[in-house]
């Protein structure tokens, strides 16, 4: 096995362990936001930070094994930058816009204070949105897509999520404050 | 601070550094797993390729063989899969 197929190979189970870890913090983030879970809310908390921060370095190795791929031979500009590369042009943005989001929306966990809580609070929600640009972008591009074992293995993680997600945008008109 | 709080505090963040632990340990063991899984697909498949364009090339018809045309597919995700993997 040549260095050529190490990176491609890094990449993709980078992209995998990123499309699972980020599913798995998402599905926290809705069980504690949603209170569905009571008395263990550092525990999710915690495990939601974790997850979070897994995701991020899986999609900074995710994008940057790429350059190491002699096949593809992407620049730093065309994993980083949407438009910029040719390549399955609009599921290449569709990822980068993603991976950039939950970067900029994980991190900003940590400037929340600055931020203001109500307003860190609203940014946070398009985590979610994020998530779902990131989980086509492993549909519709992803190398694996059309393996069994990636199949089996991110529905297993996504559906969960989707569900929450789904109940909680279902139950949010109902919760929303009255004027 | 009581001590009966100080020790429900260290037991809280006891039980956070576990999670973590827990975390980045299946974080790595998953990227590890797939790791694999792709490297035994991707060595299955490129086997599967030249078995393929051996056969055409044995019955005597490697300009129209199906291992070239499979390589040469239209999507462009498919030719990465098969000349990559």
């Amino acid at each position: 096995m040549d260095s050529v197929h190490v990176f491609w190979i890094t990449s993709r189970a980078a992209g995998v362990v990123a499309l699972l870890a980020s599913s798995a913090a998402v599905t926290a983030g809705l069980l504690m936001g949603g209170r569905m879970i009571r008395g263990r809310t550092v525990a999710l908390r915690t495990a939601h930070e974790a997850l979070s921060l897994a995701t991020i370095a899986a999609l900074v190795v995710h994008a940057l094994a790429l350059l190491g791929d002699g096949y593809l031979s992407p620049s730093l500009a065309d994993v980083t930058i949407p438009f910029v590369s040719g390549y399955q042009r609009l599921w290449t943005t569709t990822g980068i816009v993603a991976g950039w989001t939950l970067i900029a929306l994980g991190l900003s966990y940590y400037a929340r204070g600055r931020l203001g809580p109500a307003r860190w609070r609203q940014l946070h929600r398009f985590t979610a949105l994020a998530w779902v640009l990131g989980v086509l972008h492993g549909l519709f591009e992803g190398t694996d897509a059309g393996a069994a074992w990636f199949l089996v293995t991110a529905a297993a993680a996504a559906i969960p999520a989707a569900a929450l997600l789904t109940v909680r945008l279902a139950a949010e008109p109902a919760t929303a404050p009255q004027r | 601070m009581t001590s009966k709080q100080r020790d429900a505090l260290a037991a809280r963040a006891r039980r956070a550094a576990l999670i973590r632990r827990r975390v980045v340990a299946a974080t790595l063991a998953t990227f590890a797993l797939a790791w694999g899984v792709i490297a035994f697909h991707g060595a299955m498949a490129a086997e599967a390729t030249t078995t393929a364009s051996q056969q055409a090339a044995t019955t005597g018809s490697a300009t129209s063989d199906s291992g070239t045309s499979s390589s040469s597919s239209s999507d462009q995700s498919g030719a990465v899969t098969t000349a990559q993997s």
